[in-house]
């Protein structure tokens, strides 16, 4: 592989970054390139190794930390993506790879499933709450102490199907990114301070 | 060499290398992989993150017509580093004591 193509192939790999990001990896990579000697570059380029998986840990690097600045279910899926795309490239064994890849997309749906039944856990009680409270009042000149029982049921049911929403709103927000940041412990030297010695 | 080095030696030895004067990327790869067998590719990462931390500051400079970025340690970095290098003294003589005191003993 030639400079130009090792720089180019690096570029495209990095597009997805804001410019400036990109902008200083091809910077750093290009003035590296043209310190070495003409006759040492191909064995520098060789050793460098593939553009790709720069890219990909470069990528994986700020993925990571833009979502530990911003966290939100979307940004947090795009990383664990991102991220999942970066231990692909690196240097571990592929059973291993494989493993953890199967992991994190069981983690991912079972996340789902629990977002998704806890949403529908909240919308049917607070339903059926507006219902319940609905037949209280439709009672109140048969039964007064029926009418109050059912309004009130309806009003509880109601309120706890709304108790539900903060907390389907956290486990989308920060489900996503504790996935992400787990499996971004798995590339290498990826500093955090667990592994000091 | 047999022992895994964490990140944090890494980052240790970048900012060890950086009290000892401004360099530029090329200089600093091949300074830090002469201890520590990293490849090529693994001190941009360290550096950014390094430069995003406060540890490092960076400017240009020109060189027979093309760029060199150099790298200068902050006060902040050179604080981190004193604390890498307190408990890298006393990491070190713990293993010491098992490693050749093992060796002292037979």
């Amino acid at each position: 592989m030639s400079k130009e193509e090792f720089l180019s192939q690096l570029k495209k790999g990095l597009k997805k970054l804001p410019e400036q990001e990109a902008d200083d990896a091809l910077a750093y990579y290009t003035e590296y390139l043209e310190e070495v000697n003409p006759e040492n570059l191909q064995a520098a380029i060789d050793t460098l190794g593939s553009p790709n998986k720069i890219a990909s840990q470069i990528n994986a690097d700020f993925a990571v930390k833009n979502m530990q600045n911003s966290p939100s279910a979307k940004n947090g899926l795009s990383t664990v993506w991102i991220v999942l795309l970066a231990v692909f490239a690196s240097p571990i064994a592929v059973p291993i790879v494989l493993t953890v890849a199967a992991i994190a997309l069981s983690l991912i749906i079972v996340l789902i499933a629990l977002i998704v039944s806890l949403a529908a856990v909240a919308v049917s009680l607070a339903a059926a709450g507006i219902v319940l409270a609905v037949v209280g009042v439709c009672l109140i000149f048969q039964s007064l102490p029926t009418a109050v029982f059912y309004f009130g049921g309806g009003l509880f049911s109601f309120g706890v199907g709304l108790a539900f929403i903060p907390l389907v709103i956290w486990l989308s927000k920060w489900g996503f990114n504790m996935i992400a940041t787990s499996l971004s412990r798995l590339l290498p030297r990826r500093n955090k301070n667990e592994d000091t010695i | 060499m047999v022992f895994q080095l964490g990140s944090a030696l890494l980052d240790a030895c970048v900012l060890a290398v950086l009290t000892n004067g401004d360099t530029y990327g090329y200089v600093l790869t091949q300074t830090v992989r002469e201890v520590i067998d990293i490849s090529e590719s693994t001190l941009y990462p360290v550096l950014r993150r390094l430069q995003k931390d406060g540890n490092l500051t960076t400017y240009d400079q020109s060189f027979q017509g093309r760029n060199r970025r150099y790298y200068s340690i902050t006060e902040q970095g050179r604080a981190k580093f004193e604390e890498y290098a307190g408990d890298w003294i006393s990491y070190k003589s713990k293993v010491d004591k098992i490693l050749l005191g093992g060796m002292s003993n037979e």
